[in-house]
Formats: C-alpha cells, structure tokens, sequence
C-alpha cells in the first residue's frame, strides 16, 4: 500500500495536469482524477503502478464522464467550448488562463495529445498506444496542435482569445 | 521541416535527425526564430495550471464517495458557486516548509460572518473557535493533526456546518451535514 501511495504522489499532479490542460475544467478535472484512481486499485490492486495504464483509464473515465453528462445534464456543465464560465476560470493561474482559453480553440484529439504530451513524459510511442492511433500521426498532431496554439496565441493578443 | 522543432522539444529526433536540425538553425535564420518562439511557448504550456493539486483521497474515501455521489455532486456545483463569492485559502500547502508536519493552518476567507469555529476528528469533535485576521475577511488557527484520516467541518455562526470547498473528498455525517475530509502524512 505504500508504494501505491508514491505512485500515487507522484503522478497524481501529471495526470491533473493533463485533466485541466484537456478539459479546462478544475471540478470535472478533480473528479475524474480521483475516479482514475479509484477504477486502477478496483480492477487491478495496488501492485500495479503503470502510468500509461492510469492514463488510459482516465481517458476512458472523462469519455464515460462526458456520455453521461450528456444524458443527465444540461449541456453548459461539460461544455469544451465554454471559456467565459468565471467558475471554471477561478482555479486556474492567472498565468495560465490565457493558454487554457486558447487550447480550448484546438481541435479535441490535438488537445488531448498536446495536453499529454507537455504534462507527461510519455514518447510519442506511448502516447499512440494510449490514444490508439500511429506514432506518426502522433508527431503530425502535436506539432499541428503548437503551430496551431502559436497562431491563436499571437492573433489574441494579450487580453482575449 | 518545422515540425522538427516538436521532435526536438519533446526529445523525439534521431542522431541524424539532430544533425539536420543543427544545420537548419545555422543556416535558416526564420527557422531559428521560429524555434525561439515555440520553445518560449512551451514553456507557458507546461507552467503550473493551478496553484494547488487537489488531494482526492483516493483510498479512504473512494466508496463511501461513490456512494454519495449522486447527493455530492449538486453540493460541489453549489459550492464552487458559492466560491466565487467565499475564498478559502489552504495555506498549510503553501507554508509547509515553515509548520512541522503535524500542525496544520486552517484558513477561511468569510467577510460576511462574525464567527468561525472548526471542529473535527482531530478535535474530538469540540469547536476551536478561528481567529479574525483584523478586516482582511481571512479567519485562521493552527491545529496539530495526527498522521491519518480526519473529518471536520467548519461551523458558522455557532450553527451553520460549511464544509470546506477547497477539500473534494467529502461524506455526509449522520445528522446531515457534510464533512471534509484531510488526509494527512507523516
């Protein structure tokens, strides 16, 4: 249990990162986050401490997450594209509000690739397996997705995206 | 080729790969300003998202909170609304370096009320009054934790329970209220 609490620690604040840079959210992000956890220890113990394989389940989490939503909610809850909720807006650094709002612009699978991409230290290799697509396409949509954010970054200026 | 800067930033070229991207950099002075700038961008795109990662307690809690999902869920919606208005800053995290371990600093933004106790596990449930500090609307007291798992709640007024918006992990108490819950390491 104890080396589960190190793996624990240690990448709880990657696969967070990776949950707000995704989805911009600090309440879903929170949620699933713990939800990820919670799903690795139920179906495979404490022994197992992969990181690709939490990730995985997080992914699956926030697509389960999102489909429910969709049936029990309202769509302003969950939705991507709201970037003027300040509730959303509160948890984020300020620093890092602009860069959020502009993500919020990519398209899904370049975010999320660019996302855990920069909040992992995954190679492209593992970050195809985890997404289910080609290395190659890996390295075509990250850099897509960097060339993209560059040009919403410079076309907003500093205040708005 | 600019998307070997991408391989570059994410340690993806290829011996020979870097040898082609050195020479694009001495000879391409538009590539080595685009390089400059992606890498400055990178580096906001991996900066600190949120000043405090929150602790979701995963072990402790995780089924008594899946339990109370369904009631939780609206409550959270609630108090993220009410957090707009009510700051409460976790200062424990921040100040760790300066506090052993096992004290901990309750902090409370609430201009609004004259009176904030604390009472939890680590209390025996008895009420510690907050202190106010001056007109900022902050309360605040320190409290030694023992290592492990702790409910509490604050208290309002002397009568209104109000679970601590920064804490996720919560379960309702047997008299209806909500508590948080602090999972602490020695």
């Amino acid at each position: 249990m104890e080396t589960y609490r190190v793996f624990y620690i240690e990448t709880k604040d990657k696969l967070f990162g990776y949950l707000m840079r995704l989805t911009g959210d600090y309440q879903l992000s929170s949620d699933i986050l713990q939800e990820s956890f919670t799903r690795m220890l139920s179906s495979y113990g404490t022994g197992e401490q992969n990181k690709a394989l939490l990730f995985r389940i997080a992914r699956n989490a926030l697509m389960d997450s999102r489909r429910k939503g969709k049936q029990t909610r309202d769509v302003e809850d969950y939705d991507l594209k709201d970037d003027k909720d300040p509730e959303k807006e509160m948890m984020v650094r300020e620093s890092y509000q602009r860069v959020i709002k502009a993500m919020g612009h990519l398209e899904e699978l370049e975010r999320d690739i660019l996302s855990m991409s920069v909040s992992s230290d995954f190679s492209y290799r593992e970050i195809a397996n985890i997404v289910g697509i080609s290395e190659a396409n890996v390295r075509v949509k990250i850099h897509r997705a960097r060339a993209r954010l560059k040009d919403i970054l410079k076309r907003g200026g500093k205040n708005d995206v | 080729m600019y998307d070997m800067v991408s391989l570059f930033i994410d340690d993806e070229l290829t011996l020979d790969l870097k040898h082609d991207f050195v020479e694009n950099i001495h000879n391409d002075q538009e590539f080595y300003l685009e390089t400059i700038d992606f890498i400055d961008q990178e580096k906001l795109l991996r900066g600190d998202v949120v000043d405090r990662v929150p602790d979701t307690g995963y072990v402790e809690q995780s089924f008594k909170n899946r339990f109370f999902r369904s009631v939780m869920r609206p409550l959270a919606y609630g108090l993220a609304g009410a957090a707009t208005m009510v700051l409460v800053v976790w200062m424990s995290w921040v100040n760790h370096a300066q506090i052993p371990a096992h004290m901990n600093r309750f902090v409370i933004y609430r201009p609004d009320v004259t009176k904030v106790e604390i009472a939890g596990s680590f209390t025996g449930w008895e009420r510690i009054p907050l202190t106010s500090l001056g007109q900022s609307g902050y309360w605040e007291v320190t409290l030694e934790v023992p290592t492990g798992v702790h409910r509490y709640t604050y208290i309002l007024e002397g009568e209104t329970p109000f679970a601590d918006p920064t804490i996720l992990a919560v379960e309702s108490d047997d008299f209806g209220g909500i508590n948080s819950i602090l999972t602490t390491e020695s």
